[in-house]
């Protein structure tokens, strides 16, 4: 294997022996020590009535726009299904997606599968949370 | 989502005229002209990076990249869905932070344990790494080296560094992180059963009419499997379900029956409901009379704590799994205390709801499926627990066919394909061998053409104990692959961080990203990861799924099986073997450790070759270019003689070649056919004819019932400590955040690890929802949000804390006490108080 060599300016800014030392190179702990307290953090907002969040590729469950705080989904009754069920009224909301009405065996059902029934694990709602840092995934949309 | 302007206003149009007609159309629809062969993607089957239920799904590959993955509608596991973690494994490999060169801690030029991280070549990491380990081995011996492994290894992976340990440097110092998952569920396989995993399979989950969940959130941690459930209880007439917990959480949002219980009283509700049955003589004769033997286990075996801890020195067994014969008589009377007023005084559950449960088990026409996951195993009586519940399905005859199944399920992808069945662990050798059987070990030696006496008979450091020996400086070499112990491990104040900053000590990791491990190493390799190299995971359900390698890894990173091979290189056996050794076969005295374990006639039995899909599709393979041979079919086919030529029948795994092919098979596979049902005659090949079922694991073809009683938790809330502590995971998150936290959008749905509380546990102490809090124990501290109205709704005197954010290490907090018989951890019990931050 041939060896190669990385010029490299270090530019040592932390004093604790745990914190790692290269700027570039951090856990996601940040700048913070392993053995420092925990970094602060303040309650988030979920994103709420912006529009719809585009997909990365078609395969995506899209995400949901709203809070979803407000809307339980129990056995006797899912509260998702009153905007976003195919024969819902409710304008704008994205309906369920026709593989959704397909069961396990490939039968087509006139209503939601029962294996589809818990929307939030596959469809979640977003924070206004700032990503942590890029993810550089290139969708074919920005192309 | 990271959306260019221009890309934005080009779809917004469609987006907007796609809602006017009531339709959502996706992004890329806009954004693509329909030129078939420019718009081809290449799809290729993979399980799931994720968890142990091991969904199949497609990655969609163009120029290079993974643009797109989607769930696999061939796959029997998930039937054509994915959680939301699944939704998003195309963007795992892209966190900006890619490692892409070895990262050495350096002082002036060279090596220093308070050094910065610099990079260097693969070759100055090798060079270093390779003279420590020598240090090591000469003057210390193998017991002075070790590595920490991982049920996400691969399982060449796993069993390439099983060689390389057991075989080569002669340690039996490996254990993998599931260690911390699945060691409790081990332990009372062979305790009961004598061989390891789930005698059913996840076709259970259509065939039963009841099911049982025992400290599982399935919803969150096993979501497909929870389709199915939540599939048979809303579509067959009279099916329910029942969930015991310590807390409420979202499976209670399908539960006919929900239980809160007090933590470690599961114990008592299961002895209480063994207990019902026997009073009201419901269990069936016939099947324990023909498949039956009763035990009982020492009691009073202490908590795995380091053995000057006062609780170990007050243990009268500590450590102690020693099981005696009982007659069913003697088992019924052990259980007596065990009343139905007794169970619903310690656990707080109300009798009517400990009724129905124990009625349901009692009723010979229903079909019960029983499931659980770390609430049984991170249990300081995981072994027994599990045990406990076997006992039940044993008494009922209720195993071993379709929907009637204890289902122990697992957490990570390959911590049965890698971890057990490949016997990563520090006692362990393939197809449920261990190295303290003189027969098990001449297997092992004979299959790997080694002589007799390389692989130590004397278990190694378990992965609680990897840490405490750090700390103690007995190991001093060690690498960890795969995993993020020092986030993941409990007690990281006292036990990991002293023992991985241990001056004496060299430590590698070898990750994808810069982890809170890697962090606290002196060494840092970057390593390929999931679809960038070929790779084999088994699942839950004992099946095994083989992939190809879709993309190339970032230049500069590397796969774990390239990782151990070209180290491997660097030793000599007359380096790291005794000279007694190295007498019975001095033939190899000069060869290098990687000529003898992976050029050794099998492993490089594969010249290199295409590789091709039956679509005309053609794929890379980094290990095969690198080093000349098919490494990962060599790997595979020599690992796979355990189970078709090994000592311990029904290991039988499929063909490379084969599992290429099908989408996941499930062993033993025997002429080409999987197994649905294990021990059953007619779909077990190995049970003989006219027997109808049986436990071949063990001598006489019985399983046991094993009596233990319940026994308190090392630590319970006191003045001081006034909550219990439960940790855990959430569905969006995978493990330790690595690659989870790294995709925004399951990094915005769940960014902080939040304490789960109840509400009037949160005003008692002046928090309101949001609020920033301390979580404080005897060992550490915490600050985190505090959350009264989440998902997760707790019982007054406890909360419950997720282990994902690296920005806030649960772990500081947990305890390190561990089940004595597997050594396994006990994540869900410790005391604590939340005070203002």
């Amino acid at each position: 294997m041939k060896a190669f060599i990385v010029a490299l300016t270090l530019v040592v800014t932390s004093s604790a022996a745990w914190a790692g030392g290269v700027p570039d190179i951090h856990s996601l702990r940040g700048d913070l020590a392993l053995d420092a307290p925990s970094s602060q953090t303040t309650a988030k907002e979920w994103q709420d009535g912006e529009g719809k969040i585009l997909r990365n590729y078609a395969q995506q469950p899209p995400l949901v726009p709203h809070s979803t705080e407000d809307f339980p989904i129990t056995r006797e009754d899912n509260s998702c299904l009153s905007c976003h069920n195919w024969n819902s009224e409710m304008p704008g909301a994205t309906k369920v997606a026709v593989s959704h009405f397909v069961n396990r065996d490939n039968e087509a059902l006139a209503n939601i599968s029962p294996n589809r029934y818990f929307c939030t694990q596959c469809h979640v709602p977003q924070t206004d949370a700032k990503p942590l840092l890029p993810n550089i995934f290139r969708s074919l949309a920005d192309e | 989502m990271a959306v260019s302007r221009r890309g934005f206003i080009k779809s917004s149009a469609a987006t907007a005229a796609a809602a006017s007609i009531n339709v959502s159309m996706p992004a890329i629809v806009q954004a693509m002209d329909f030129d078939a062969e420019k718009n081809k993607i290449r799809w290729d089957k993979a399980p799931c990076r994720f968890c142990g239920v091991g969904c199949s799904v497609l990655v969609g590959t163009k120029e290079g990249r993974v643009i797109a993955t989607q769930a696999d509608p061939k796959s029997e596991v998930n039937k054509g869905i994915n959680c939301i973690k699944g939704y998003f494994l195309s963007k795992i490999m892209y966190g900006k932070d890619r490692l892409t060169t070895p990262l050495l801690r350096m002082k002036g030029g060279k090596f220093h344990k308070e050094g910065e991280f610099t990079p260097v070549s693969w070759d100055v990491a090798f060079d270093v790494m390779a003279e420590k380990w020598k240090k090591t081995l000469k003057e210390k011996g193998p017991e002075a080296v070790g590595m920490f492994g991982s049920g996400q290894w691969t399982i060449m992976e796993g069993y390439a560094a099983s060689k390389l340990m057991k075989a080569g440097f002669r340690s039996n110092n490996i254990d993998p992180n599931a260690r911390h998952c699945m060691a409790s569920a081990v332990g009372a396989f062979m305790r009961a059963f004598g061989s390891d995993e789930p005698m059913g399979c996840y076709d259970d989950l259509e065939h039963a009419d009841a099911f049982v969940l025992w400290g599982s959130n399935m919803a969150e941690m096993h979501p497909i499997l929870w389709t199915r459930i939540t599939n048979t209880r809303l579509s067959k007439p009279g099916a329910e379900v029942h969930v015991l917990s310590t807390y409420e959480h979202r499976c209670f949002d399908l539960g006919d029956n929900n239980m809160v219980f007090t933590p470690q009283t599961d114990m008592v509700i299961l002895n209480f409901i063994a207990n019902y049955i026997i009073e009201h003589k419901a269990y069936d004769q016939t099947f324990i009379d023909k498949h039956v033997n009763f035990k009982e286990t020492a009691t009073d075996i202490g908590y795995g704590l380091r053995p000057e801890h006062p609780l170990e020195q007050k243990a009268q067994n500590p450590g102690k799994g020693k099981m005696s014969g009982i007659t069913f008589k003697a088992y019924a009377e052990m259980l007596k205390p065990y009343t139905l007023e007794h169970a619903a005084e310690l656990s707080g559950v109300p009798k009517e709801n400990l009724l129905r449960l124990a009625k349901l088990y009692a009723n010979p026409k229903k079909k019960i499926t029983s499931l659980w996951t770390m609430g049984f195993n991170q249990h300081t009586r995981g072994v027994w627990t599990n045990g406990l519940l076997y006992n039940i399905h044993l008494l009922m005859g209720k195993i071993s066919e379709p929907g009637n199944s204890p289902f122990s399920l697992t957490g990570q992808p390959s911590a049965c394909g890698t971890a057990r069945e490949v016997g990563t662990f520090s006692h362990r050798l393939p197809a449920d061998l261990v190295v303290k059987k003189k027969e098990h070990r001449d297997f092992a030696e004979s299959v790997w053409k080694l002589p007799e006496g390389t692989i130590p008979a004397k278990p190694g450091y378990h992965a609680v104990q990897h840490n405490r020996m750090l700390k103690d400086g007995v190991i001093n070499a060690y690498w960890s692959m795969c995993n993020n112990n020092v986030q993941a491990a409990a007690n990281m104040n006292e036990e990991t961080l002293p023992g991985w900053r241990n001056p004496d000590n060299f430590i590698v990791v070898s990750d994808p990203y810069p982890t809170v491990s890697a962090m606290a190493a002196d060494l840092i390799l970057p390593t390929a990861m999931w679809v960038e190299k070929e790779g084999a995971y088994g699942n839950a359900e004992r099946r095994t799924q083989v992939w190809r390698q879709q993309v190339a890894p970032p230049s500069g990173a590397k796969s774990d099986t390239w990782q151990l091979m070209e180290f491997s290189k660097r030793f000599k056996l007359k380096d790291v073997w005794p000279a007694e050794l190295l007498a019975k076969s001095p033939e190899l005295r000069n060869k290098t450790l990687y000529d003898v374990l992976y050029r050794n006639g099998t492993v490089d039995k594969f010249p290199a070759q295409k590789v091709s899909d039956d679509r005309g599709n053609s794929y890379g393979n980094e290990e095969m270019d690198h080093f000349g041979f098919y490494v990962q079919k060599g790997l595979f086919e020599e690992y796979r003689l355990f189970g078709t030529t090994g000592p311990k029948k029904g290991h039988d795994l499929a063909a490379y070649d084969q599992l290429h092919i099908e989408h996941g098979m499930r062993w033993p596979v025997v002429d080409g056919k999987e197994t649905k049902w294990r021990y059953r005659e007619g779909s077990d090949p190995f049970v003989p004819a006219g027997s109808e079922l049986y436990f071949y694991g063990n001598k006489d073809g019985r399983a046991n019932i094993i009596f233990a009683p319940y026994e308190q938790p090392p630590e319970m809330p006191d003045e001081a400590f006034d909550m219990w502590l439960c940790t855990g995971r959430v569905l969006e998150h995978w493990h330790s955040g690595t690659m989870t936290q790294r995709v925004p959008e399951l990094y915005k749905a769940v960014p902080d690890a939040q304490i789960f509380m109840h509400p009037e546990d949160a005003e008692q102490r002046g928090f309101k929802r949001g609020d920033l809090a301390k979580v404080e124990s005897r060992r550490g501290e915490i600050t985190a949000l505090v959350e009264t109205r989440g998902r997760n709704k707790p019982p007054k005197g406890l909360i419950f804390v997720p282990w994902f954010d690296a920005r806030r290490l649960i772990n500081k907090v947990t305890l390190d006490a561990t089940d004595p018989l597997s050594k396994q951890t006990d994540y869900k019990k410790c005391a604590v108080r939340v005070v203002k931050a």
